[in-house]
């Protein structure tokens, strides 16, 4: 299922921000206290949210035999500041240490481990039918084609120590 | 095979060993003595006994070694799935101080048996691959999943060039059981 954090500021309370806080009347605030006991809220924005950029992030780790190990999980942002989880089962092992893995190395292996499994027939470099099923599943209609025109990122957690990295 | 050292040579016979002991890399599960067969589920993390895996060893001599022996960098990915019914995994290389030539990678897919050990699952996968990854160098294996129960699956890959070098994947519990 997607994991998508909540976006609490874009949903208010209709009487929050309306701008006529003074001309309310005693009937208006009786309203408010109603709706607030009710627990009603009402988006001040109703557009959908839309798709504003892909991404990777690659969280690494020092490998079991002295290699380096990272997960990765992919992920769509949104316009309203939720981020989607699109993919979330990939990531790899290199017999590389982290000590002399190279930048480039790491990035090279998180767009492979992304690819779909048949990207040799298909060419295809990302999952898009299951990233249009995820973002369907969390409210957001994307076409297959809107989704490829997207910037795509990649994003990398580091431990501790592995700071002299420089793109090799 | 070109053995690069006498420790080389002592971890593969270690693991040799090992393997004839338990039958892991057979494919096949002890025969039944009465008990209950073993059969798929979900690796205990990290790992059974909490022993990191050794490398797998390097079969066959494969890849000649280059001019300049040379010790190539071997990755695979966590195996995946069942996008289309199947578990995936993949396996590439880098040249590290190899040359920029094509050698031959091989990846197996193993899944972890209720016995504590891991059983070989479906055709190992190999191909004739330039260094760097991509759907144009990478090898892959599939097994095509019978249930989806949790079990847990994980590969070896390993590369026959210079020195050769080889891996095993994490364990990854996937909803996909084969017997």
């Amino acid at each position: 299922m997607p994991k998508a954090s909540p976006g609490p500021w874009n949903w208010r309370s209709r009487s929050d921000g309306d701008g006529a806080a003074d001309e309310r009347t005693d009937g208006d605030r009786r309203d408010r206290a109603v709706r607030a006991k009710s627990g009603i809220v009402r988006p001040v924005n109703a557009s959908p949210a839309t798709v504003v950029s892909l991404g990777a992030r690659g969280d690494l780790e020092e490998g079991s035999g002295g290699g380096t190990s990272c997960n990765v999980r992919e992920f769509a942002l949104l316009s309203d500041g939720r981020e989607v989880t699109l993919l979330d089962d990939r990531g790899w092992t290199s017999t590389a240490s982290l000590g002399e893995i190279s930048l480039t190395h790491v990035v090279r292996n998180v767009y492979t481990v992304v690819l779909p499994d048949d990207a040799e027939e298909s060419g295809e470099v990302h999952e898009w039918q299951r990233f249009e099923q995820r973002l369907r599943e969390a409210g957001v209609a994307v076409t297959r084609d809107e989704l490829r025109a997207l910037p795509y990122r990649v994003m990398l957690s580091v431990p501790c120590g592995v700071a002299q990295w420089a793109v090799r | 095979m070109k053995i690069p050292s006498r420790r080389s040579r002592a971890a593969i016979t270690v693991v040799a060993a090992a393997i004839l002991a338990s039958g892991a890399l057979g494919g096949m599960a002890p025969a039944a003595t009465g008990d209950t067969a073993p059969g798929p589920v979900p690796a205990p993390y990290p790992y059974p006994g909490t022993v990191p895996p050794t490398p797998p060893p390097i079969p066959g001599s494969g890849g000649a070694p280059t001019v300049n022996t040379c010790t190539p960098f071997v990755n695979g990915d966590n195996v995946h799935g069942p996008t289309s019914g199947d578990a995936s995994g993949h396996g590439w290389w880098y040249r590290n101080n190899c040359t920029n030539v094509k050698a031959t990678v091989y990846i197996g897919l193993q899944e972890y048996f209720s016995d504590g050990t891991w059983h070989n699952q479906g055709a190992i996968g190999s191909k004739y691959v330039y260094p760097g990854g991509g759907s144009a160098n990478w090898a892959n294996a599939r097994q095509v999943c019978e249930g989806f129960a949790l079990a847990g699956w994980r590969s070896y890959v390993y590369v026959t060039i210079g020195n050769g070098a080889s891996a095993y994947t994490p364990a990854q519990n996937l909803n996909c059981t084969h017997w």
